[in-house]
């Protein structure tokens, strides 16, 4: 779940003489290996997670990234949007935390399970013109004939890219998933010895956003203005550069299990993502 | 004393009368092959990363192959492992099981020699691993032995296998000098001789080169200059045979490699068999016993064939394709069984084949193809997709979904497609099925009417023209739509069509 354990805090705390009662939101600073090194902090054997660089003292309870091993469920707030479809995924997140793994990562591959998962694939590719992201990635259409309904093929194909060791990212579509399809999930994705761990992203329709599920975090996604700043929320340009006239999306962090989000539940903590990319 | 035999390998011509071998010492196969494998695990290796084989005998561990680097810090084989660590800290140790694999891999790169020559060997004699390949009667293709051996140490070296290669007219001649050079390439302006090459070089017993050296023999030349009979009482006829051998004087037996055919598996019943169960555990013994004659060969089959007899119907024939090369008998069983369920076995079936029809490299992707199959088996052909991507201006042509099963699935696909400049224009990351009309009273409209509702816009980009291809314009004669990219005040970005029926919003930023 990316909580830190308490010696290496302690550690930690030896090394940089500080105090702090925010220590576990201080150690922001080493959710990078390059920022452990720099650190003199190399050799912590810290749990996995994906780096999203948010800033310091922000309460989200994630200070070493995105958990990776874990379900994390992703909606777009207004449904309104969709125009005619049923809803929209929030592809813009989706592609840049899937780009992120991407340079983590150089093998391994991105499953799209469910066409309403799918995105564009011209915006998959970055701003430099690669294709990394679109030629690793394979789109799963669950819609088949056999006797199997679509949402019980959304489930196994789901369960079964979360097992496979070839796969960092599976974002699948959770539309219609109760509590115990959404078990099944967080156990297929859990992390083993043998396997290396992936990134899970399961996205649902704003409706279902009381839903009971069992992923580690939800989150709300929806466009953001750069010229509508609000006094209540802590904004962090953390994953691109700004841009003026660019798509830019804030996503809210709704629930949290465990560490997570505990504080950023009470005082509406935002943090503001940017899809940057000029080609695609 | 000169020794009667062409031992340079700066020969600048084949001769058709002289029989010419290459040798192709490998003097850190072990850890070329360690290094390779971990490679393919994923894991981080260098050239830089040093890398020792140990063994462990009797609780001691000990050094038994090392990298080029390694040796360059004073590392040995059968040093202790505790003072190799003095001497460098080794970034890693991999313990000394992979011995049938390195065979397996020696046999491999043999047959891949013989894109060089028809005939290839591997050198049994104790030493680092080595080939022979006969470039006898090859001198149309390879008229110059010096470009052959650079070839032959560019391309394995691109491959990350280092070699030392030699011609000479025997087999032992070419692996002592090859062993003996200290350089990989061949140089036209180097001549080594036989005289002066090592007694180690000729690859006899350790304890032979030791009583040697107790008498201050040291080189071939100094041998061959020893009274051949107590040579023979002293050191053992293997020495001497070993320099008549180098020498021409006494005939080398080398078994050449054959590249084997795929494998196949039979297993014919006493009687017509219907019990379906049966059926399946015999296809399940047989793609065991398949899979392990594949791993051997380090090999993975990417096409089946399961042919069954039957007693009163024609044979019944399956094939399985897979995505990646697999020997994985459980899996290879799980595709086999939907299969082997739709077999018409008439009155019962009397015999199974199954044959490996077309065999592939094991890689990295293996995991990932099991898993794309699994997905084909249930979803079908056309449940699973990669994006082809269609340079074509036009956004709605611009995407092509290619079913794996057609594409084959294939990372460097990946890597080939990576990089690759794209047009400089900004797609939205949902593009409608059916475009919605949107009531835009110009361009550059403050406010526009969606889905009866009024959107205030912030910002227009555009008009961006995109026409028709020449030939569908010919047909249909349409012109092309401007469309732009609209930011409402809210943050949401729109992609709007502007044609001469009207406005239509075809896509968005979600």
């Amino acid at each position: 779940m990316g909580r830190i354990p308490n010696e290496i805090i302690a550690r930690i705390a030896a090394l940089t003489k500080q105090k702090s009662p925010s220590l576990p939101y201080e150690v922001g600073h080493v959710e990078h290996p390059q920022e452990r090194e720099h650190h003199g902090l190399g050799d912590l054997e810290l749990p996995l997670g994906l780096p999203l660089g948010l800033p310091l003292g922000l309460p989200l309870g994630l200070p070493l990234g995105l958990p990776l091993g874990t379900v994390h469920e992703w909606m777009t707030r207004d449904d309104l949007d969709s125009h005619g479809e049923e809803w929209l995924a929030p592809h813009g997140v989706m592609i840049e935390l899937a780009w992120r793994m991407v340079r983590l990562d150089e093998v391994r591959l991105i499953a799209w399970i469910g066409r309403r998962t799918w995105p564009a694939p011209r915006a998959m590719i970055d701003a430099h013109g690669s294709r990394d992201l679109l030629a690793r990635s394979i789109f799963v259409d669950t819609h088949s004939n056999n006797r199997t309904s679509e949402r019980e093929n959304r489930i196994w194909a789901a369960q079964q890219s979360l097992s496979c060791d070839g796969t960092m990212v599976v974002v699948w579509d959770a539309s219609g998933f109760d509590m115990i399809a959404s078990r099944r999930m967080q156990l297929a994705a859990m992390r083993t010895e043998d396997r290396p761990p992936v990134l899970a992203l399961a996205v649902r329709p704003w409706r279902e956003r009381t839903t009971l599920s069992a992923a580690a975090t939800r989150w709300a996604v929806c466009a953001h203005s750069p010229h509508s700043q609000t006094t209540e929320s802590i904004e962090c340009e953390h994953l691109n550069s700004m841009h003026e006239h660019r798509p830019t999306w804030k996503a809210e962090l709704l629930r949290g299990r465990g560490s997570i989000g505990n504080d950023a539940a009470e005082n509406r903590k935002f943090f503001r993502a940017t899809w940057s990319w000029s080609g695609g | 004393m000169s020794l009667p035999i062409n031992t340079s390998n700066n020969a600048p011509r084949n001769t058709a009368a002289q029989r010419r071998l290459l040798a192709i010492v490998l003097p850190h196969w072990s850890v070329d092959c360690a290094r390779r494998s971990a490679r393919q695990r994923g894991q981080r290796i260098t050239e830089q990363t040093i890398m020792l084989i140990i063994r462990s005998h009797g609780g001691i561990r000990t050094v038994c192959a090392c990298c080029q680097r390694a040796s360059r810090c004073g590392i040995r084989p059968g040093m202790a492992l505790a003072h190799a660590r003095v001497l460098s800290p080794p970034r890693r140790i991999e313990e000394e099981e992979m011995q049938k694999r390195d065979m397996a891999l020696l046999r491999a790169c043999a047959i891949w020699c013989q894109r060089y020559a028809p005939i290839t060997m591997i050198e049994s004699t104790p030493g680092p691993a080595a080939i022979i390949v006969d470039i006898t009667g090859c001198e149309r293709v390879h008229p110059c032995e010096i470009r052959l051996m650079n070839r032959v140490v560019d391309e394995l070296a691109a491959r990350g296998v280092s070699a030392r290669v030699a011609t000479a007219s025997t087999a032992a001649a070419a692996v002592a000098i090859a062993q003996s050079s200290r350089q990989s390439k061949a140089n036209s302006n180097a001549t080594i001789n036989l005289e002066g090459c090592s007694v180690r070089a000729l690859r006899i017993d350790r304890d032979a080169i030791d009583s040697l050296a107790q008498v201050n023999v040291r080189t071939i030349g100094e041998l061959s200059k020893l009274p051949r009979t107590g040579a023979t009482i002293r050191y053992g006829s293997a020495v001497l045979r070993r320099l008549d051998e180098a020498l021409g004087f006494a005939a080398e037996y080398l078994q050449p490699i054959r590249s084997m055919p795929p494998p196949s598996m039979e297993r014919v019943f006493d009687g017509p068999v219907t019990n379906l169960e049966g059926i399946q555990l015999s296809v399940r013994f047989l793609l065991d016993a398949l899979c392990e004659q594949l791993n051997e060969r380090i090999r993975g089959g990417r096409e089946f064939e399961l042919v069954a007899t039957c007693a009163d119907a024609p044979a019944s024939s399956v094939r399985l394709t897979l995505g990646a090369p697999s020997c994985n008998a459980k899996h290879l069983a799980n595709m086999f069984a939907p299969m082997v369920e739709r077999i018409n076995m008439g009155v019962g079936v009397e015999s199974i084949r199954i044959s490996v029809l077309r065999m592939g490299r094991r890689g990295a992707g293996e995991a990932v193809g099991e898993w794309v199959d699994t997905l084909t088996a249930r979803l079908g052909n056309r449940g699973v997709f990669r994006a082809g991507f269609v340079e074509d201006h036009r956004p709605a042509h611009s995407i092509r979904w290619i079913p794996v099963s057609q594409s084959g699935f294939a990372l460097r696909i990946a890597t080939r497609d990576a990089m690759v400049k794209a047009v400089s224009a900004w797609r939205p990351s949902h593009q409608f099925m059916r475009p919605e009309q949107v009531i835009v009273s110009a361009p550059y409209a403050a406010r526009i009417v969606l889905r009866g509702r009024s959107v205030a816009i912030r910002h227009w980009v555009g008009p961006e023209r995109i026409v028709s291809s020449w030939e569908s314009s010919q047909t249909d004669n349409s012109e092309g739509c401007d469309f732009w990219r609209a930011e409402a005040e809210d943050g949401r970005w729109f992609w709007l069509r502007q044609a001469q029926s009207g406005w239509t919003l075809v896509g968005i930023w979600s």
